[in-house]
């Protein structure tokens, strides 16, 4: 599903963010990308979705390879995968509704089908009755529950998760990694950024630790 | 399988929520451009009324040319058929010296008794030379006269000078005046379209962001703020005619209350359906000439 290889990123300082980085996720499978603080987990991300232009190597997402692509190739790339960030990245003046069928829209789907997929898939992550509700008007926990919600709508064969429970408490991130379990079990590839290294023993997947610009893959506690 | 309607409603919807989430900008904005297009609506509906006035008067634009006395009939014939071979002549009529007289007795009317005593009839034969319409410039009609006079035969030319130096330069500087009010205001209405849509991207930063990552295409972001620049321009040049043409006819009203013998009041026209649907189209292509100067701006901030 993802093919990496060395793959560098410096953000024009001399010292390289990401050096030389190759990984490879196969399809189906769920892993973690962790690392402390500073040690370039987001624009590895940021990278998987062609939000940043690496300085070399390649990356090759769901056949398609971000740095030929055209930009209306990684518009289509991006309708067939599910963007989960720590901040939601919601906009404000739509309800849950409108944020959700916003990646229906973008995709032309029929509005008939946009109700009812809207419907279902907020159903699946427990937002179902806030449906007519602004952001602002809910919890982190249930705001984090529409982004989540907006990423599958589109049954993307790819998830990206930046930190999705980084700013919730043990409980809500316990049922947020549950509806993550959910989805990869009918099939979805994830990835997902957290430094929580509370998560990684409560779920264990492989890791791709992430530390002076280098990588290493292990399955947890190692 | 994208449905073209849906396509089309999402965009409708994002516009409609473009505008209407700006009300205020877009008011500011419309008005001003209102005011600009109203301005240019004004300026050429009085260069249309001038110049279809001034065209009735030029109907009559003619040189005489005096000839001398005694030519003889082959000179005569010779000076028509150069006259009529001038590119700027329309039409020659040759006035006899009896005819000449016949038609300043009419003009005269019951003065024309004091001509009966005189000896011999003091009027020069003339050919009346009818110009072109292609003929506006004061000098091809000066370099006319001139190369007529020089003709053997010909004793004196007249056009009218004075008369036709203010016509002609009245009408070059209002052309000219038009020419720069007409770039200032175009230009003037782009650069606040443009700054709106500007405005109207800051503000939404963060959703295009958003619809960026859901997979959205370049167009489909930026149709919407197309769609904006000619909403504004659209209703902008529409307000604009509203006014113009309220203006115009409360204006033909008190000119007719005030000089209602005017002979020109007739030829006051408003614009032709084919001039407003012009002047709507060249609304809404400066509205489009804005989005394009933003969406430069656009592609920088993805």
């Amino acid at each position: 599903m993802i093919r990496v290889s060395h793959l560098s990123k410096s953000y024009s300082r001399p010292d390289l963010i990401l050096k030389d980085i190759s990984f490879e996720v196969k399809e189906g499978e769920f892993v973690y990308l962790s690392g402390p603080s500073g040690a370039g987990k987001t624009t590895l991300f940021r990278l998987l979705f062609a939000d940043l232009e690496p300085d070399s190597g390649q990356i090759v997402v769901d056949g398609v390879n971000l740095a030929r692509a055209r930009p209306s190739r990684i518009a289509r790339l991006r309708r067939r995968m599910g963007i989960v960030f720590q901040d939601y990245k919601l906009i404000p003046y739509r309800t849950v509704f409108d944020n959700v069928a916003l990646a229906l829209e973008v995709a032309g789907t029929p509005r008939r089908l946009i109700q009812k997929k809207v419907w279902q898939v907020l159903k699946i992550v427990g937002i179902e009755r806030q449906i007519e509700r602004l952001p602002l008007q809910l919890s982190g926990g249930e705001q984090q529950r529409v982004a989540i919600a907006r990423a599958l709508v589109n049954d993307p064969r790819l998830i990206l998760a930046d930190e999705p429970t980084g700013n919730l408490d043990f409980e809500i991130s316990n049922e947020i990694m549950h509806i993550f379990n959910y989805i990869n079990s009918r099939g979805a590839t994830i990835v997902m950024v957290t430094h929580n290294r509370s998560i990684l023993p409560r779920f264990k997947r492989k890791v791709f630790y992430l530390d002076r610009g280098s990588l290493q893959a292990y399955v947890w506690p190692g | 399988m994208i449905g073209i309607r849906d396509y089309s409603f999402s965009l409708f919807k994002l516009t409609a929520n473009n505008i209407c989430r700006h009300p205020l900008i877009n008011l500011i904005s419309i008005s001003i451009i209102t005011l600009a297009m109203l301005l240019l609506a004004l300026y050429f509906l009085v260069y249309g009324n001038v110049t279809r006035i001034v065209s009735l008067w030029r109907a009559d634009l003619r040189l005489a040319v005096y000839l001398e006395d005694d030519l003889d009939r082959a000179r005569l014939s010779a000076l028509q058929a150069y006259c009529l071979e001038l590119r700027e002549t329309k039409k020659v009529v040759y006035i006899s010296q009896a005819q000449a007289l016949e038609n300043f007795k009419v003009t005269l009317g019951d003065d024309a008794v004091f001509l009966e005593g005189l000896s011999e009839n003091p009027l020069p034969s003339s050919f009346e030379i009818l110009l072109d319409e292609g003929v506006v410039e004061l000098a091809d009609v000066e370099r006319l006269a001139r190369q007529l006079e020089r003709q053997v035969g010909v004793d004196q030319v007249e056009y009218g000078h004075r008369w036709l130096m203010h016509l002609f330069s009245f009408l070059k500087m209002i052309k000219y005046f038009g020419y720069v009010v007409t770039i200032f205001l175009s230009a003037v209405t782009v650069f606040i379209v443009a700054s709106t849509i500007r405005l109207s991207l800051y503000a939404r930063r963060d959703t295009i962001r958003v619809l960026r990552l859901v997979g959205a295409t370049s167009s489909f972001i930026a149709l919407p703020y197309f769609f904006e620049g000619v909403f504004q321009g659209l209703a902008a040049s529409m307000l604009a005619l509203s006014l113009a043409y309220a203006g115009f006819r409360h204006l033909c009203d008190w000119l007719r209350s005030q000089v209602p013998q005017w002979a020109a009041l007739s030829q006051l026209h408003f614009f032709s359906v084919s001039e407003l649907l012009f002047f709507i189209c060249i609304g809404t292509f400066l509205g489009v000439a804005g989005f394009l100067l933003s969406s430069r701006w656009l592609r920088l901030e993805s």
